[in-house]
């Protein structure tokens, strides 16, 4: 199995070091470039070529990208071509950002879904299981940021519970913190819950139909003990490869909701820069959102596995 | 304390200028509380601007966004400031004064004045940053301006007087001074990370992209001023997010309110909407050299093909104030009153394009949603040409990447212009035959001439003669489109006392020194 | 209590026509707002009163009352053609950007699973680095090159669902490949496309069918939230995401200028999924969970 893995890490690697190549590529092909949108309607060719030079935008793509690669090897991210600061500093200040809403979530999200698929197979087809499944298509079937919008009218604007934006202003108490993530929270929570608690539901039901189960039954086993002692840790497997893949999502893909709430996260990091045509800052948040995904698909083929007697010790 | 309050008033009188007496009545200009109450001091004023990037810099000759400008305004201050009225009034400068060819000005400074470190302000600081606002270096967008102080024209004269010889006469040249790049660092800077100016305000944090928080200056030269403890800033780049979040009364001030929201603010009593009459307009500009534009009757019958009053109602709301087809607002001294309004007339425009041989014209317009209200003004262009049998077919460009790839590339888009303070600027930017920036491809040596010679005269009935004619000629021959100019339209909190509308800028032109909240 | 509560489909599938169980009521529920849609595809377009970008009044957000038949929207115009009109982009942009995918990510995935060897193995190690790369990094440094045109937006989102789609393809196909079935063909000698076309396809028409709806949602969801950031289709077109996007400030005056369009999308979006789950009971694998991967 250790074999497995150290395989499967290297290749993590490889797929690390091919996205940024694209990247960078398709960064290149971009029409402008950080000088031109740095000033913006006022630039002159002149002012555009004394930025080119400072930034060493001149030289030849092979070579900045070469020196890049050197030193992320040695761990320097570099500096940001638009702020000239390093980037390292604004990388941890919005990676901070979007883990704790990613952890926030995955606290509220994780165990709520997969209780709630829980509870669906316990009875399934019966009105809990219905009703539940119903609200989750709906959930799952309305653009995000409209859920987002309800939220903020509602709560925020309309009854004042929680603040409309969740921009964590300077100098702000963790009460003050925990108020502001609430409506992303939800907001994510209702398009995710749905697919892991149908997932959990079929895994568990899946695992049911085993013969050991039927034996477990026809010994008398109270249900709660059937599905948490004998399904669960069975259905374990497919659960946790739909929680990681969930929270790939969470690092990477929730610009949408960073967006309306202004939450500066690195999803709005990496719109802004792309637009800014800021190609450090682009290329460091892309390594971040790669190694986010293989590291969480990894750790979904480990739970997989240790979750899976057969894989551990194979044949 | 609901409603629209504040439009600032429309044909002020004549600007006067050059003797720099309004260094004398600086304290009187800024702040004069609306309500008569004495200031509070005290609390953390949060405003949110549109917007935020990677780009934001504390350097001010590099400023470019408007978020950088507010930033600069709070740690730094200029020789001159300009006031609502348009006039340049003394800031540093406790007096501004042109020889009698205008190509010689004198500046004297405050006394007294100190940076935020301690040092005191001396001319040799004024000369360090006017000379690294024109270095290639520097790549300042506000090169070209500073471009016009000859050579080796900045001379002090002891500690406190500033000798400026320019290469031509300039009447305006103080009026040029009052951009927001024109701002006063200590000699020699060259790391600007801790913002040391004069300001009303010290640096507390600065995270770009994200915000930035200022503090009060104790030392600073306008005693009793600032009122407010901090002020922070930052950016929130969704229109609907901006709104609820002054709805919610979590920010005091919000930049560029969403015309869709207006009537929500103005119905509730906590909020205010803070309209200024500005000069910021949109352009549908198309090049004079290119067929069919080529031809004069061409650009008339387009002109014509406008509905003004609909299209500000429509786009802005109301919000804006009916253009001319040149760039002059109504609300500048040199707006020409005798020009009559160009009427919305499509059978004109169909008899005249008949006459070039171009009847049911179908052409391309480029635009996108860079600025506010283009690509609605667009749309609306569209129907209202579509009466007289003109299809205009709107191509729809990515707003990254607009001003260098589409805007002045193509014959027939979508432009914008913020407000200058003085039409010298926008005319030698834009419409002069040598214009960096010249949308039109529109070259007249006649118009070069007439700009020529109001820059250099300082007798006011001359300028407003010659600028008159000026934008007669871009209004009959010139190959831009003018609908509307739109104010600027922000909002906030009623709390907020002692706000000053300016046209210029947003915000009333970021002045945050003279705000105080009320309980 | 019997083993027979603790199950979802039929112990042995009972199968109804073409290899699908009976449908429920939630499936015929399903393809009924599919039915619906398609029609208002098809048909929205002459129905409309309006051109979608004609403005009919100088008043935004205008009640049903005061200008029939729903009222207008942020810029004035009139919302019923509006949402008439945007069906055809919304299901019809979803429709062959999915196709588009689908075909190309099938041909991947089975040409890999017939190929086997070191064909398979690189194909598959180049699905997985793919399936790395954000897909919205991709849209947006796609579209900020290429211009937000539907061609692009199709090419982009099709590649994204082409990925997923041939792994999806290749696991199922391989499962199959290695029947009995497709090892005697393979001993009668027939050719590669043959064995494709006669005995694997036809066994992978449910999953496939159902996986299909899933991508057509995800389609839908995923140009909306490209439309939400600016990226998607552009105004004036009339697309149901870009109307929410566009009438969102004006949430407090007139609730319907942005309900409309979002509960369109939400109930193209549900007809489907119905029809997803119905297809996806013919197996005993939770497709939606499955395919999520």
């Amino acid at each position: 199995m250790l074999g497995l893995l150290a395989q499967r890490f290297l290749f993590g690697v490889a797929t690390l070091w091919v996205v940024s190549v694209l990247v960078f590529g398709a960064t290149q092909l971009l029409p402008g470039d950080v000088a031109s949108e740095m000033l913006g309607q006022e630039a002159t060719e002149e002012a555009k070529q004394t930025i080119r030079r400072q930034l060493g935008l001149d030289r030849p793509a092979w070579l900045r990208y070469g020196e890049w690669l050197g030193d992320v090897a040695r761990g320097r991210l570099g500096l940001s071509l638009a702020s000239r600061r390093p980037i390292a500093e604004l990388l941890a200040d919005r990676l901070g950002n979007t883990l704790t809403l990613a952890v926030a979530t995955a606290l509220f999200a994780v165990p709520l879904s997969v209780g709630l698929g829980l509870v669906c197979a316990a009875y399934p087809n019966g009105r809990l299981d219905r009703l539940i499944s119903h609200v989750s298509l709906v959930l799952i079937s309305v653009p995000d940021f409209f859920i987002g919008a309800v939220l903020v009218v509602v709560f925020a604007v309309s009854l004042g519970l929680f603040p409309a934006v969740a921009s964590l202003p300077e100098g702000a108490t963790a009460g003050q913190l925990a108020r502001a993530l609430v409506l992303p929270v939800l907001t994510l929570t209702a398009a995710m819950s749905a697919h892991m608690s149908r997932m959990t539901r079929a895994a568990v039901l899946s695992v049911l139909r085993a013969p050991y189960v039927e034996m477990a039954l026809l010994t008398g086993a109270p249900r709660r003990r059937l599905i948490l002692v004998h399904a669960l840790p069975n259905a374990l497997g497919p659960i946790a490869n739909v929680v990681a893949l969930n929270l790939g999502y969470l690092v990477t893909g929730v610009v949408v909701v960073e967006t309306v709430f202004a939450f500066p996260g690195l999803g709005r990091l990496m719109v802004d820069s792309v637009t800014a045509r800021d190609v450090t800052t682009v290329q460091a948040v892309a390594l971040i959102f790669a190694a986010a995904y293989v590291g969480l698909n990894l750790a979904a083929d480990v739970a997989a596995i240790l979750a899976n007697p057969r894989l551990r010790f194979p044949a | 304390m609901a409603g629209d309050e504040g439009r600032s008033e429309r044909g002020l009188s004549r600007r006067e200028f050059g003797a720099g007496l309004a260094g004398l009545g600086v304290a009187a200009l800024m702040a004069r509380p609306a309500t008569g109450q004495t200031p509070a001091r005290g609390g953390r004023l949060r405003v949110a601007m549109a917007g935020s990037s990677p780009n934001d810099t504390l350097d001010p000759h590099k400023a470019v966004t408007a978020l950088d400008a507010s930033r600069c305004q709070q740690l730094y201050s200029r020789l001159v400031y300009l006031e609502p009225t348009l006039k340049p009034g003394g800031e540093l400068a406790e007096s501004f004064e042109p020889n009698r060819s205008g190509d010689e000005w004198v500046f004297k400074l405050r006394r007294g004045i100190t940076f935020h470190d301690g040092r005191p302000l001396t001319v040799k600081d004024v000369i360090y940053s006017f000379e690294r606002l024109r270095a290639k270096e520097t790549a300042s967008p506000a090169k070209v301006l500073f471009d016009q102080i000859a050579a080796d024209g900045l001379r002090a004269d002891g500690d406190h007087t500033l000798r400026v010889k320019l290469t031509a006469s300039n009447a305006d040249f103080a009026a040029l001074l009052t951009g927001y790049h024109a701002c006063v660092v200590p000699d020699g800077t060259t790391d600007f990370g801790k913002g040391i100016g004069t300001g009303p305000f010290k640096l507390k944090t600065f995270r770009p992209g994200v915000g930035s928080v200022f503090e009060r200056n104790p030392s600073y030269w306008r005693s009793g001023r600032p009122y407010v403890d901090e002020v922070e800033i930052f950016g929130i780049a969704d229109a609907v997010a901006r709104t609820n979040a002054l709805m919610a009364g979590e920010v005091h001030l919000v930049e560029k309110l969403d015309p869709a929201a207006v009537a929500r603010v103005k119905a509730t009593p906590s909020l205010r909407v803070l309209a200024a009459r500005s000069g910021f307009h949109g352009t549908f500009h198309m090049q004079t050299d290119q067929p069919p534009f080529d031809n004069p009757d061409v650009r008339l019958a387009l002109k014509h093909l406008i509905d003004r009053e609909r299209f500000v109602e429509i786009v802005f709301k109301g919000y804006a104030q009916v253009g001319n087809d040149h760039p002059v607002p109504p609300n500048d001294p040199y707006y020409c009153r005798e020009l009559p309004l160009r009427a919305y007339d499509p059978d004109r425009a169909k008899a005249l394009l008949k006459k070039a041989g171009h009847e049911n014209l179908t052409l391309e317009l480029h635009a996108s949603t860079i600025l506010p209200g283009m690509m609605e003004g667009a749309l609306v262009f569209k129907e209202h040409a579509a009466k007289a049998g003109v299809t205009i077919n709107i191509v729809r460009q990515p707003s990254d990447g607009y001003w260098s790839n589409v805007w002045l590339k193509k014959p027939f888009a979508v432009g914008g212009w913020t407000m200058r303070p003085v039409p010298d600027i926008i005319l030698s930017q834009a419409y002069v035959s040598t214009a960096k920036w010249n949308e039109t491809h529109w070259k007249r040596p006649a118009f070069d001439k007439l700009v020529d010679d109001a820059r250099a005269t300082t007798d006011q009935a001359e300028r407003y003669r010659l600028y008159c004619q000026a934008q007669r000629m871009i209004h009959e021959d010139g190959g831009v489109i003018v609908p509307a100019f739109s104010d600027v339209l922000d909002a906030g909190l009623a709390r907020v006392q002692g706000f000053q509308l300016h046209p210029v800028g947003t915000l009333g032109h970021w002045r945050y020194e003279g705000l105080w909240l009320s309980a | 209590m019997t083993a027979g509560d603790l199950e979802t489909a039929p112990a042995g599938p009972r199968r109804w026509a073409i290899g699908l169980p009976r449908p429920t009521t939630a499936a015929v529920l399903g393809l009924v707002l599919v039915a619906a849609h398609l029609l208002l595809a098809g048909l929205g377009g002459w129905l409309a009163p309006q051109l979608p970008g004609a403005i009919v009044s100088s008043q935004s957000f205008a009640t049903p009352g005061q200008v029939p038949p729903l009222g207008t929207d942020y810029l004035g115009r009139d919302l019923l053609s509006r949402l008439l009109h945007g069906a055809r982009y919304t299901l019809g942009l979803a429709s062959v950007t999915t196709a588009v995918g689908f075909v190309l990510g099938l041909l991947v995935g089975f040409a890999a699973a017939e190929a086997g060897g070191w064909t398979d193995v690189a194909i598959s190690r180049a699905l997985d680095v793919l399936i790395s790369f954000p897909p919205l990094l991709l849209a947006l440094v796609v579209i900020a090159t290429l211009g937000p045109s539907i061609v692009v937006l199709i090419g982009t989102v099709a590649f994204i669902h082409a990925k997923r789609v041939a792994r999806i393809a290749r696991s199922i196909a391989m499962g199959i490949a290695a029947q009995d079935f497709v090892e005697v063909a393979r001993a009668r000698g027939e050719g590669s496309w043959w064995i494709i076309r006669r005995e694997i396809w036809p066994n992978t028409l449910g999953p496939l069918a159902a996986e299909f709806g899933l991508r057509m949602t995800f389609s839908i969801l995923f140009l909306s939230a490209l439309s939400f950031l600016g990226l998607g289709i552009q105004p004036p077109l009339a697309d149901w995401g870009l109307m929410v996007r566009e009438n969102l400030s004006g949430l407090y005056y007139g609730v319907l200028p942005v309900l409309l369009p979002a509960m369109a999308i939400a109930s193209l979006t549900v007809g489907i999924n119905l029809v997803v789950d119905w297809l996806g009971s013919a197996t005993d694998r939770d497709i939606a969970g499955e395919l999520f991967r």
